[in-house]
Parts: structure tokens; sequence; C-alpha cells
């Protein structure tokens, strides 16, 4: 284990030197920056409950993978983007499969969502888009950002989105892992003077997901919405860590993530709310439920707050259990088989974090794909 | 219908029901009235297939079946509806999608196609009328904030949905108000059929002045103490259950 960690970066760069990649000075200047980086491990506070070792065990073999963008863009000739700061942000940056930028103009209000679907394929697979996003002053956009993870493949994607003053962007993400695929993916959002943003993260299977998601309040008057929802099952693995970073006042934030965890899977929240000492007449909502389908599954929930300002409105909450037995007893005495019952109970819990998608497509897809699994029965009336 | 013998249920270790007889017959309404304590509700949960009690002894036969050995779903799916003395709110799910969901378990179980949507909506609304239930009400989250009346009138509903062979309305009388009374009895009777058994259990007589039973039963400390035609329950309203009390002791 000790040897892997500064050194896994070296190994994956070595056996990727004469992968097509695009390079360019950002590149470069993470590699520089990586070369002295621990790999992270459960010893670091922001790894505590997440194994790393088979992913950096990985043998990666980077490729440009299968990515669909709808309409279709032009790739950056060179890594687009800023550095970041996590580990895996500056992986993407040392070697980056793909990066693909667009700008909404100022005062365009655009209906049809921009859509990116990832697909990553094959043992040993390694693909590490790229997507920059700058909405402009009034603009208003929506993304769809579907990832597709199978075998013994890895993704590491970072998507940055820009929000400028009064603009307003909804973001879907959709994750659908199976096998042992891993996913690890940064999305991070600077906002602006009473801009919105919402970014739902609909994580349909996870067979080994970490999502950072973090979102930088600017501007006052901005709001910020944070949803998501993971319905890992068998040894699946599924971990959102989140940060709202309130710097500026009057702005509002609303983040709830919902789990419904199954057999031997495991499930890790750790959401951070700060609010900066300038930042008064904030208002910070955040809430983590989880409901326990196995006496076997494990979450490690983990909200924390941050305030160092004096006149805020902040509340934070988690919650774990099980379903209501009378709830249960009650569906059953009408027909329903308890496994139906459960489904239904499932059903009506995740679709209050569904229901935060601005997006009906992707709502009724997201529906669909889980009913046809057979963990929600989706609304037919 | 049903033929329970020699009855024996417990809730930790406080035995409930002593060796309880009942039988019913199709198309007959009984009403088991009794004071506080009596068993009443044990003896609908435990027909209905509730976990926390424990039978300890006697048979129940639902239409030739061992009832006793169902889960709570076959014996519902078999034609047993419970109206409970308080129903569940059950937020998120709305009332439209569970109905559909029992519904259609109701008609596998007969052997009997899915309705299509517009079969279904059309039953809704035939039998929500019989209860004089809001339309909203059906697509608003099972029970969530729905008035005490409103609860109970939806039992009813579910019920005329669901078509039982049997229907037990455990208390279907507590908290309504004169209105509600006799709006839940008027669906109650629009039921009642030659192929159909209610098993009313009450606390008061009043109920009974609107669903007429063929028999009454005085259940006292787990066992059927007193049977007798509909004027018993007018008796055990004037002479309080004490007299019964007596009569046992």
């Amino acid at each position: 284990m000790e040897t892997t960690l500064v050194s896994t970066f070296h190994k994956w760069l070595t056996s990727n030197a004469h992968a097509p990649k695009l390079g360019g000075a950002l590149a470069e200047e993470a590699s520089s920056i990586l070369a002295h980086r621990d790999f992270p491990n459960t010893r670091m506070e922001e790894w505590k409950y997440t194994r790393t070792q088979k992913l950096a065990q990985g043998d990666w073999k980077l490729t440009s993978g299968e990515i669909n963008s709808d309409p279709e863009f032009e790739l950056h000739q060179e890594t687009a983007g800023t550095l970041g700061q996590t580990y895996f942000a500056q992986v993407n940056a040392a070697l980056c499969s793909g990066s693909w930028g667009i700008t909404i103009p100022q005062n365009e209000q655009i209906d049809e969502p921009f859509q990116w679907v990832i697909k990553t394929h094959g043992d040993q697979a390694w693909v590490q888009p790229r997507i920059v996003v700058r909405a402009n002053a009034n603009s208003q956009s929506k993304f769809v950002f579907h990832f597709e993870g199978k075998d013994h493949s890895f993704c590491n994607g970072v998507i940055q989105i820009e929000v400028a003053d009064n603009a307003r962007v909804e973001v879907d993400i959709i994750q659908d892992n199976a096998d042992a695929h891993f996913q690890i993916l940064e999305v991070n959002v600077e906002q602006g003077k009473n801009s919105h943003c919402n970014v739902v993260t609909h994580t349909l299977d996870g067979a080994w997901v970490r999502n950072n998601l973090h979102m930088t309040l600017n501007g006052e008057g901005s709001h910020a919405g944070l949803a998501g929802f993971y319905l890992p099952h068998a040894q699946q693995f599924v971990d959102n860590h989140t940060v709202v970073d309130h710097r500026v006042p009057h702005c509002t934030s609303n983040e709830l993530y919902k789990g419904v965890m199954y057999d031997h899977s495991k499930a890790v929240f750790n959401g951070k709310v700060f609010v900066r000492r300038d930042a008064q007449k904030t208002e910070a909502y955040q809430s983590n439920k989880n409901i326990m389908m196995s006496d076997h599954a494990v979450i490690d929930t983990k909200p924390e707050l941050e305030i160092y300002a004096d006149d805020v409105r902040c509340s934070h909450g988690s919650t774990t259990g099980q379903f209501d037995e009378e709830a249960l007893f009650y569906l059953r005495a009408r027909g329903l088989s308890a496994e139906g019952a459960k489904q239904l109970l499932v059903s009506a819990y995740v679709k209050e974090v569904i229901d935060r998608s601005q997006n009906e497509t992707v709502v009724n897809y997201v529906k669909k794909a889980l009913s046809q699994r057979g963990r929600i029965i989706a609304d037919e009336i | 219908m049903i033929e329970i013998k020699n009855l024996q249920a417990s809730i930790g270790e406080k035995q409930i029901l002593k060796g309880l007889n009942l039988t019913v017959k199709p198309g007959e309404v009984h009403a088991i009235m009794g004071p506080n304590g009596s068993g009443k509700s044990t003896l609908a949960s435990v027909l209905a297939g509730r976990e926390d009690y424990e039978v300890t002894g006697g048979e129940v036969m639902f239409n030739g079946k061992n009832l006793l050995e169902l889960a709570p779903e076959e014996r519902s799916r078999e034609g047993l509806f419970l109206a409970f003395q308080y129903p569940v709110e059950i937020p998120g799910v709305s009332n439209m999608n569970f109905l559909k969901a029992a519904v259609g378990e109701m008609r596998k179980h007969r052997g009997l196609d899915p309705l299509s949507a517009k079969d279904f909506l059309a039953l809704v609304k035939e039998r929500s009328a019989l209860v004089e239930l809001d339309g909203q009400l059906a697509h608003r989250a099972v029970n969530e904030g729905f008035s005490g009346g409103e609860k109970k009138r939806n039992e009813v509903f579910q019920m005329a949905m669901l078509e039982p062979k049997l229907a037990i309305l455990d208390e279907t009388d507590s908290g309504l108000d004169i209105d509600a009374l006799r709006i839940v009895a008027q669906g109650v009777n629009a039921m009642r059929s030659p192929e159909r058994s209610f098993l009313v259990i009450t606390h008061y007589q009043r109920l009974l002045d609107y669903i007429v039973p063929d028999v009454v039963h005085v259940l006292y400390k787990g066992q059927i103490v007193k049977t007798g035609p509909k004027e018993l329950a007018l008796e055990l309203e004037e002479k309080g259950y004490d007299w019964i009390k007596e009569t046992v002791a």
C-alpha cells in the first residue's frame, strides 16, 4: 500500500505515455503537482470511509471512450478550464482524454437541454472527460450528463460550470454503472449575483462512485440547489461529498440527498456548508436521509456546518432508519406483497429527489429506468 | 364464509383471546360489541394477520382455507378486508397508485385481466361517490392530512374498490360525527350483497342504527359470552356493559 501512494500517478503516467491525450499548459502544471501528491487513502479526512486500493492497483489504459453530445461540440485542442483542488481533478487535467467547452451567450434562453452521454466500457478502459460551461449573464440553460460505466473500467470526469449574474442553470447527472466500474466525478459550480443553479445527481446504479460537488456562491442573491439519490445493491458503493460555500450575504442553498441501501451495499454522505463571515442573511438547508433495506448495508453520513456569520438561518439533519412497519402492514393488508409494498414506499421516498429535476425528459427516463429494474413503481396515472 | 374455532391469541405475555368461537355465513352482517379491552381489535388484527399477535391455539377457516397460515396480503387477495381503526398516513404514496397496485393484485389473484386506465378511473369515480369522497382526495397521498372522517370514508372507498368477500370494520364509527357516520354506513350498505359478509366491530350501538346487523355478539374477556338478534344491541345500550359483566360473573 505504501508504495502506491506517490507512485500511483507515476505508474499511470508511464503506462499511458503513448496514449492519445490533450496536454497543454494546464496538463503540465497538473502533472508537476501530482508528482508530489499522495494518492487518496483512508488516513485522509476526505477519504476516511472510501477505499481506494483497488482503484490505485488498476492498470488503466487511457482511451477517448465513447462520448456523444447533442448537439455536437468541437473538442478543445488542449486541456481547458481550471486546475481544481482535488487529486482526481488534477489527474483529469494531467491526462485529459477529451475536453469540451460551451458558452451560453448573454440573455439567451435555451429550452432544449445540452446532453452528453459518456460511456466507459471494456476492461482497463480509462476515460477522463472534461466539460467546461460558461453561462453568461441573464442566460438560461439546461445540461444533462449521462454516465454509463461497465466492466473493470474507470471514468474520472470533471465538469466546471460558471454561472454569471442573473443566469440560471439546471444540471442533471445520471450515473448508471455496473460490474467493477469506478467512477469519480468532480463538479464545480461558481455562481454570480442573483444566479440560480440546481444540480440533481441520479445514481441509478453505482458499482463504485465518488462524487465531489462543490458549489460556491460568489454573488449576492444567488441560490444553489443540490439533490441526489442512490439505491446501491449487492456490493455497490456510492460516496457523495458536497460543499456549499456561502461567501457573500443574501444567498440561499437547499440540499437533499436520499439513499435506499440494499444487500451488502455501502454509501457515504459528507455534506459541508460554509457560511463565511460576510455572508449575513444566508439561508442554508441540508438534509440526508437513508433507509436500510438490509441488515448488512452500511451508511456513513456526516453533515458539517461551519458558520462564521451571526445572522443566518441554517439547518442540517441526517436520519437513517427502516420503513414504518405500520405502513407496510397497511399496504399488505390491501393485497400488496411485502416486496411490492416496499417498492411503493421506495417510489415515494425517491420521487421527492427525482422531482427536484427541472428536466421532464430526465425525470421520466429515470423513473422508467428504476421501475424496469424493479426498484420503484412509476406513476402511471 | 368464516368459521372461527376456539381462537386463542396473545400479545407479549398477555393472553387476550381465550377461546373465541364465531361463524359467519355469506351475506350476513355480524356485530361484535364489547367493553374496552375485551379483545375486539385483537380479533380484527389477528384475522388480518398483524404480526404483533401470536396465535396460541384454535383455527380459522375462511372459504375453506386455513386463514392463519396465510400472509396478510394473501388474506386480502382471498377476499378479507380490514377497515382500520386508525388508517395509516403514508406520505408521498398517492392513493391512486396504491389503489391501482391493490386492485391489480386482487384481479390477478381472481384470474381477471388488469383494468385499463380508463376503466380503473371510471371505477374510482363510481366507488368514491358511494362515500361522497372528493375526487381530489383520491389524488393525494394515502390518508395524509385527511380528517378523521375522510380517513374512514377512504377505508370504505378502498373496500368498495377491492370488493371483498368478508369486510371487517374495526371501530369504523370511532371519531366520526353523525354526518360522517351516515355517509360511511351508506357506503357499507351499498356494498351489502348475498355473497358478501360483514363483521362490524363497535363499542357503541349507534353505528348499528345505520348498518343493521343480522346477529349481535358480545365479546368479554376474550370470549363471546352472548349472542342474539339485533335487539341485543339496544338492550346493551340501555343496560350498559356492567349488565354483561354481572351476567357472566
